[in-house]
């Protein structure tokens, strides 16, 4: 476990100095940007001189292992910097943008857990099933994120008239009751989420597959049933709850590549979230935003990986015990 | 509504769960009561709400919040007024009643009865501070320049409506760049010290004619509310939304939305339906083509230029790229559309084999600088071909803009392509920028930037006298004059002009306008105001 | 066999018909050759795009975009996969614990958002496109080969070729290639059809090469056109490269699975 949390920080530490370099190497500055370009109705001249008022301001004449320093003393007070682009706290504006990518995110991968094992289940039942879920499922998992949101677009949202866009919400929509709102939020969420959800749901079912499989070998099952237990019984109370860890785990594993299709499917629908945010930063040359988002995802990503970690570890363990 | 509900129920748990954060109330329905809203006899507004695309965060409507492009700009200048305003012909009143000037003294005298949002009276007092404040922090959009460009020497005021500001040295532009810096109250900002992270709510505390009552930064919406205590006129609408939109065209469609801007191939659709009114922004979007003649001083001969005009089919970008909505760009640069075009500028036309001749036996190899948009890949590969065909090596580098501009400044191209907006602003002052070589690398945007490794004296003595010139009819002479000249010594390749159009319902809104300085309907502050 | 041959086939066919596409077919795929967007015709076999561009052409010369995206990427995360795998397994100790932080943070960083940093810092050329996807494909690779050289290396007759004085490369051309080397090619197709994904990924958001037709540029083009919605411009415009980057990737996916059964059932 000590290694582990060591090789967690030390990768902490290496991505987030190459998270702080690569913006400040990138050709342009966030400044050269705000002055004008292709398709802007308007130009609007900076001089070079208020580019430098604004260059020393923001700090970035400075030079690089200063600005490091200051920095990383500012992330430790929990203050992410300022955004030059959109002018505020870097921590509110992904405050704002976080719950949205989280509701996605997070909604699409208990979705799939619960989608995957179930299905799984169902495959062990019916084995004349499993084949084709198999073979479909298989191919389902392979599809670009974005793509299959693409497809949901223009097959589903463009052809009913109930099913929004794009956004999170209706613009100054006027709700009578909470429940309205909650309505509308998740009528937005459904698509993105369904999206996400087809493309991520097979790795759970060949996880959760996989796991009853090895379980149903186990001899303490077979001593269950040569005992006469009933199947169902079985199932509940052997099957179900010692392959769950793997599955579990499974899902903290997936964080990393669901957060890459989230910001993927965001930009699809145009979500207000990380994704949407993050390309722009990217677009604007907001080096604190960049940061910004970067910290958090890979923030988000480490730790979920640390707690599939633990599962697995908690896992072995019971299994050993049970042994 | 029964398989909504079910659909809906699945998220629920997940839902409470990633929500629980920001559990505010979102219950916000008006309460119904007997007043009936709506354009009637009663209300003062033409109509109840005006509603427009949104969808894009352009920052606090604030001026040191806003984001610096147009419609950031913009949506900051209905929160916060300036001295004057400008219409269709020339400058009005806005806060300032009247204005006069002489010599480098300009005295404005404002309204009476004018007061900010909060209720506070707004006297020359503020303006005064705000020409303190932006002096020692300029304004994310600063007409009155930075540390010792700074346009103003000192003010003086006479009394609570009058203020006389002199300038270090006046010149054509002193009067609009004089009116046009919003004014801050006081009360507010002189406690503030570090402005560009107030973003308290007081800073949406403004002087203009609306005021900005709700904003979105994730959604991009915004919501302007016409403020009661404006005395300068009578605003159009009662709110103004900027509503994030999936489609802006379905938007339209549906009415969900009251102006958009219309794709090219959908022109003769809308064009023929007479409910619809237009407002054209003529030539406004322009692409040109910048020599490196610091890589490439064989191109000061100026017979290959003329070459580099044979070799391009520019007809073939306005059909092709602009899908027919723009024309053939002017060598004189100013477009042909404007006020300041000249008629006798040179026409250079597309004749393949005279390019041929004057760029074949170069064995020239260079590069061709373009931003990463669609419209700017589609015209390199014209221009690639058209050059390739004369007998150059062309190769295409696309970068993204951020990129493209960082080369541009620093000099890193051989040939680069430029898309800006702006062409069809009144007066031309961008060809001050663009072909004197004292005032070339002022400001640090490739669209502004002048060519480099150029220079002719003759060009920059009229680039920059017309800005001492303050009557009208000599200064427009001065420019035309420019425009010949720029058009004959061809310092940079002009290709072609882009017009778009905005269109609205005419039954219910048509206050739509261009100033003759500005052709940007949604952006103008008196699009939303009674006239 | 009989399923690696059909699915084969079935690929062979469709680089077949793109090559036509892309060498005998008439109309360019960077040059307008009819009006704005025409719908499939005898002339325009899928009609054109908003600039007139034909379809057919842009989806020909786009397969082999994203086809040579994809086996170089695969190429090079072949090499460095393998190379620090068998290193990593064989060599043990430092050079192994090193190998191993490498593969875990590649492993663990979250590829979307470094891709899209890098992508714009790296610029946008094909080249560094797959520079950026095989940095963030060979770590599995290296993972799978660095377990099975360890086992090799454990199992006696490795140790016992070794034991006789055989040097590095003898052994691993005689001993270890034939274990891990199909077991690497496997690998490898699979990285090909993900970095096809990942490509057009990058390529909607804008981040890959912008002067190549790709086909993940091409959607995003065609999303991005105003009133898509409500005309059925998409049907002929969005469709075509939406299903040749499904085709293509399940055909892969399917040729990787079926080889991977293939060489298991021979073990």
């Amino acid at each position: 476990m000590k290694k582990k949390i060591l090789l967690l920080l030390c990768s902490f530490a290496v991505i987030y100095l190459v998270n702080f370099t690569i913006p400040r190497l990138m050709p342009g500055d966030p400044f050269d940007y705000q002055s004008a370009a292709a398709g802007e109705e308007s130009s609007t001249e900076m001089t070079e001189e208020l580019k430098e008022y604004l260059r020393s301001y923001y700090g970035l004449d400075k030079p690089f292992f200063t600005q490091l320093w200051e920095n990383i003393k500012a992330n430790l007070r929990g203050d992410l910097g300022y955004s030059i682009h959109y002018k505020k706290a870097v921590s509110a504006l992904l405050l704002e943008r976080l719950p949205w990518t989280a509701l996605i995110m997070f909604s699409a991968l208990a979705l799939s857990l619960i989608l995957g094992t179930s299905l799984a289940l169902l495959g062990l039942r019916r084995k004349k099933l499993e084949g084709g879920l198999y073979a479909l499922l298989s191919l389902l998992g392979e599809l670009p994120h974005f793509l299959v949101g693409i497809l949901l677009l223009f097959l589903v949202a463009a052809r009913v008239d109930w099913l929004p866009l794009s956004g999170a919400v209706t613009a100054f929509g006027i709700y009578y009751s909470e429940w309205d709102w909650i309505e509308d939020v998740l009528l937005h969420a459904l698509l993105p989420v369904a999206a996400m959800t087809l493309v991520t749901a097979p790795g759970f079912y060949f996880t959760a597959r996989a796991s009853f499989l090895s379980i149903l070998e186990r001899p303490y099952i077979l001593a269950a049933k040569a005992k006469g237990l009933k199947e169902g019984r079985i199932r509940r109370h052997y099957i179900f709850r010692n392959a769950l860890p793997p599955i579990v785990a499974r899902f903290f594993l997936s964080v990393g590549s669901a957060i890459g299709g989230t910001m993927l499917v965001e930009n699809v629908f145009a979500y207000p979230g990380l994704g949407t945010v993050m390309r722009e930063a990217v677009k604007y040359r907001d080096y604190p935003l960049i940061q910004g988002v970067f910290l958090l995802s890979t923030l988000l990503v480490l730790l979920s990986l640390f707690a599939a970690d633990l599962i697995n570890a908690a896992g072995d363990r019971r299994r050993g015990e049970s042994l | 509504m029964k398989k909504k509900k079910l659909l809906s129920l699945l998220l629920i748990i997940c839902l409470a769960l990633s929500l629980l954060g920001g559990c505010q109330s979102h219950v916000n329905a008006p309460e119904l009561s007997g007043e009936e809203s709506g354009g009637g006899a009663e209300s003062p507004y033409a109509v109840e709400t005006l509603k427009l695309a949104g969808g894009t965060d352009w920052g606090t409507p604030s001026p040191y919040l806003n984001v610096s492009r147009g419609p950031g700009q913009a949506k900051m200048r209905l929160v916060f007024a300036s001295l004057l305003e400008k219409d269709e012909r020339g400058d009005l009143p806005w806060l300032a009643e009247s204005w006069s000037f002489e010599g480098n003294d300009y005295t404005f005298t404002l309204f009476r009865g004018l007061s900010f949002h909060d209720g506070e009276p707004l006297t020359t007092e503020d303006v005064a501070f705000t020409i303190d404040y932006f002096r020692q922090y300029p304004p994310v959009t600063n007409t009155l320049g930075v540390g010792e460009s700074f346009i103003i020497d000192s003010y003086s005021i006479l009394d609570d409506y009058t203020i006389t500001i002199t300038v270090k040295e006046a010149d054509a532009d002193t009067l609009s760049n004089l009116g046009s810096f919003v004014i801050l109250p006081k009360h507010i900002w002189e406690k503030v010290e570090d402005p560009y992270t107030y973003n308290v709510p007081d800073c949406l505390v403004g002087s203009g004619a609306y005021m900005c009552t709700g904003y979105e930064s994730a959604t991009g919406s915004y919501e302007f509310t016409a403020y009661t205590g404006w005395v300068n006129g009578q605003q159009a609408a009662q709110r103004i939304l900027f509503v994030p939109v999936s489609d802006e065209l379905l938007a339209f469609e549906n009415g969900e939305i009251d102006i958009a801007s219309m794709p090219a191939d959908l022109k003769d659709k809308y064009m023929n339906d007479p409910e619809i009114g237009f407002v054209e922004k003529a030539d406004d979007m322009g692409y040109k083509m910048l020599i490196n003649f610091e890589r490439l001083p064989d191109f000061l001969d100026i017979s290959l230029r003329r070459g580099v005009y044979a070799a391009i089919d520019r007809q073939s970008i306005v059909d092709n790229v602009f899908r027919g909505m723009g024309s053939v760009g002017s060598a004189g640069y100013v477009p042909e559309s404007s006020l300041f075009y000249n008629e006798d500028v040179v026409k250079y036309d597309y004749d393949p084999e005279a390019a041929k001749d004057a760029l074949g036996d170069g064995g020239f190899e260079i590069s061709l600088l373009t931003d990463d948009s669609a419209d700017g890949i589609s015209i390199a590969e014209i221009v690639k071909n058209g050059l390739e065909a004369a007998g150059m090596e062309v190769t295409v580098v696309a970068v993204d803009s951020a990129g493209r501009d960082d080369r541009i400044n620093t000099g890193d191209y051989d040939f680069a392509i430029v898309g800006n907006g702006g062409w069809g602003n009144n007066p031309p002052s961008y060809m001050r920028t663009l072909f004197s070589d004292s005032s070339k690398y002022l400001s640090t945007s490739p669209a502004s930037m002048g060519p480099r490794g150029y220079s002719n004296e003759e060009m920059t003595a009229l680039a920059e006298g017309q800005l001492k010139e303050t009557d009208f009819e000599k200064r427009k002479a001065m420019f035309q004059e420019l425009e010949l000249l720029v058009s004959e010594e061809i310092p940079l390749i002009v290709l072609a002009n882009q017009s778009s159009y905005s269109m609205y319902r005419q039954d219910y809104y048509d206050g739509w306008m261009k100033t003759y300085a500005y052709q940007q309907a949604e952006q103008n502050r008196l699009s939303y105001m009674a006239r | 066999m009989k399923r690696i041959v059909l699915i084969s086939l079935a690929l062979l066919l469709l680089s077949l018909l793109f090559a036509w596409g892309l060498l005998f077919y008439p109309m360019d795929s960077r040059l307008p050759s009819g009006a704005s967007l025409e719908a499939p015709s005898g002339e325009h076999w899928l009609g054109t795009d908003n600039l007139g561009i034909d379809i057919f052409a842009q989806v020909s010369s786009g397969f082999f975009h994203s086809l040579s995206i994809g086996l170089a990427t695969a190429l090079t995360a072949f090499l460095i996969g393998g190379a620090l795998g068998v290193a990593a397994g064989y060599a043990g100790g430092r050079t192994d614990l090193l190998v191993e932080f490498l593969i875990n943070l590649f492993l663990s960083v979250p590829q979307l958002p470094i891709m899209i940093v890098a992508g714009a810092f790296f610029g946008q050329s094909s080249l560094n496109i797959i520079c950026i996807i095989a940095a963030f494909s060979w770590a599995p690779i290296a993972k799978q080969v660095r377990a099975r050289t360890m086992s090799l290396r454990k199992s006696g007759y490795l140790v016992l070729a070794k034991s006789y004085g055989g040097r590095l490369w003898y052994l691993f051309k005689t001993h270890m290639s034939r274990d891990i080397l199909p077991l690497l090619a496997i690998s490898a197709l699979a990285v090909t059809g993900r970095a096809i994904v990942q490509e057009s990924s990058l390529a909607f958001l804008g981040l890959s090469d912008p002067l190549a037709k790709s086909w993940g540029l091409m959607i995003a083009r065609c999303t991005a056109f105003k009133g898509i919605y409500f005309t059925n411009f998409w049907t002929w415009w969005l469709l075509p490269p939406v299903l040749a980057l499904v085709l293509s990737t399940l055909l892969l996916r399917l040729l990787t699975r079926a080889l991977e059964s293939y060489w298991l059932e021979k073990e």
